[in-house]
């Protein structure tokens, strides 16, 4: 049996259940827990003793576009993903948690930074990267690109900046040169 | 934390309490040789005790993820050498083992052989180069040398197998690029007989020596709870005392076949979770992946495949839907998320970078204690930046 699916079952026995639902992939089932629960539901995976996460290894923001199948039917709409990754080294389990955003701007997720300090980082390379605002985070700025960078390079409508403080980023036609 | 302190002059000198100085803000790096390649870390000092420190990063930033939704599966392979290039062969693993997982490939039984031979001989040598290093950041320049020697042998047997000295891209997705050569596997042997003995002549002359002991026991303590707060792995979380690897507690490969141990730190010389504990685990981490290759070299097929049907080739496309694949590389739990949506170019490509993580304990680690034990403690995390900043 899955990790999440063991998880949901110790959530439903402590009450804790409500709104969430489980994602059932080929691979990794994830737990998907509804926007405003997450900070509440992130404190009890990490405090009960049946589930003890004590580490929060990664947390991943994606921009989905909107998807359709051959017939035109749309599948998907355009929304974020943020996915967190928990471990338990007591109970040797991964837990996906995964958190499903709309499309508007900016999009806002419960920081879960106060709980494992590993997020505060994930964080803000997730806001960095992708532009999720992570409420409540003690210190929301970019960590890999400089501060006054524009745009957030995983986005999937990204354009490619021209140029950077008088640098030219344009590719040369004439090169290599013959 | 406050500025000049006020003291009454017309008091006789032996009776100033407070000497506390103007606290000022010095910055280590980005071209600091102790910061193991381009680290700034900005320390607020007050004297000689540092109060605050906050690490900077992104001086070597290539946005591998962006480049990981750009080219093809095969082609990303060789992008993975670029983050730890110091254990380029557990990046190619970590990577190829995630697409295998989507794919849902069989591998041949010698190519995983292979595979854990490669990532351990990569993980002597990547665990070489980090005691050798924190020596010399400490001060001690003559066993770097030695720590060099023997894994120039290491390097020496990776190129002869695969071409390369430092970025392989010998494990490729469904096996590896080809079986080891004539007279490779003997010369392995040849090579662990050689080097085993070699190591008490390191901890002799590095180890136990006394001035290298009082400079790291009881510096930079980690406690368990702080190790798992900041998701530390790897040696850095083993020498708190945490008995987990991925190897044991999460098999992958053919991990479970074999017989090793997982040093964990006992604080044998000081305090448990402090740097030489972080460090004493590298070393015997050494030993326990000599044990491995050797063991892993006795039940080695001698003939067979050493790459699955029908994958050598750049339109390879796994099927849809997400996993996340953790491998352990010297530093810690290297892991790939990959979403995929069947076609050649993954959807979204997310790297967990051990040292990333690691490194984010810095903030906690350096208040408080001397400027001269910030170099120590720096070293004893063993962060490789290509990988942080990736």
């Amino acid at each position: 049996m899955s990790a999440a699916r063991e998880v949901l079952e110790i959530l439903l026995k402590e009450g804790m259940a409500q709104g969430l639902s489980l994602f059932e992939g080929p691979q990794d089932p994830a737990l998907v827990v509804p926007q405003g629960r997450l900070h509440e539901v992130c404190a009890h995976l990490k405090r009960s003793r049946l589930l003890a996460f004590e580490q929060c290894v990664l947390v991943t923001g994606t921009h989905m576009v909107e998807k359709t199948d051959p017939k035109g039917i749309v599948v998907r709409t355009e929304g974020f993903e943020v996915m967190y990754h928990l471990r338990s080294t007591q109970h040797h389990r991964i837990l996906a948690v995964k958190v499903i955003l709309p499309a508007e701007e900016p999009p806002t997720v419960q920081s879960v930074a106060d709980l494992w300090r590993a997020a505060d980082w994930h964080e803000r390379e997730t806001y960095d990267m992708v532009g999720i605002v992570f409420e409540g985070h003690p210190n929301l700025h970019r960590i890999l690109l400089p501060d006054d960078w524009e745009g957030h390079p995983l986005r999937k409508d990204y354009l490619y900046p021209r140029e950077y403080h008088g640098i030219s980023l344009e590719v040369d036609p004439q090169w290599p040169a013959p | 934390m406050a500025s000049t302190v006020e003291t009454d002059l017309s008091r006789p000198p032996d009776t100033y309490v407070d000497v506390r100085t103007q606290e000022l803000q010095i910055n280590m790096g980005p071209q600091h040789p102790s910061t193991h390649g381009v680290l700034r870390v900005a320390l607020w000092v007050d004297g000689e005790i540092v109060t605050r420190a906050e690490p900077d990063i992104g001086y070597l930033h290539r946005c591998a993820e962006k480049i990981g939704e750009s080219v093809t599966h095969v082609q990303y392979v060789p992008y993975t050498d670029r983050y730890d290039y110091l254990a380029a062969m557990n990046n190619n693993l970590g990577y190829c083992l995630a697409v295998e997982r989507l794919a849902e490939l069989e591998i041949p039984e010698k190519a995983q052989y292979l595979r854990v031979i490669m990532s351990e001989l990569n993980r002597i040598a990547s665990h070489l180069m980090s005691v050798g290093t924190y020596g010399i950041d400490i001060g001690a320049f003559t066993a770097f040398f030695y720590a060099f020697r023997e894994r120039e042998e290491i390097l020496r047997l990776l190129e002869w197998i695969c071409g390369a000295r430092l970025t392989y891209n010998y494990i490729r997705i469904g096996g590896v690029m080809r079986d080891a050569p004539q007279g490779w596997v003997e010369d392995v042997q040849r090579f662990l007989d050689w080097f085993e003995p070699r190591m008490d002549e390191f901890n002799q002359l590095l180890t136990h020596n006394h001035i290298f002991v009082e400079r790291t026991s009881n510096i930079g303590v980690i406690t368990v709870e702080q190790a798992h707060d900041y998701a530390l792995s790897g040696p850095n979380l083993r020498g708190s005392g945490v008995r987990w690897d991925l190897r044991r507690d999460q098999p992958y490969l053919l991990y479970d076949r074999f017989e090793f141990d997982i040093p964990v730190g006992t604080g044998i010389k000081g305090t448990v979770g402090d740097c030489w504990d972080r460090y004493w685990v590298r070393i015997l981490e050494i030993g326990e992946s000599a044990r491995i290759v050797r063991q892993a070299l006795a039940q080695m097929p001698k003939e067979g495949e050493v790459m699955a049907k029908g994958v050598r080739h750049l339109a390879f496309k796994p099927k849809a839907g997400e996993a996340y694949t953790a491998v352990e590389n010297p530093r810690g739990e290297l892991g790939y998320y990959l979403i995929s949506e069947g076609g050649q170019i993954s959807y979204r490509s997310r790297i967990r970078a051990p040292s990333f993580c690691n490194l984010s304990i810095l903030e906690a680690l350096l208040p408080g204690t001397m400027l001269g034990d910030s170099v120590a403690i720096i070293g004893s995390i063993d962060i490789v930046l290509g990988e942080v900043d990736r």
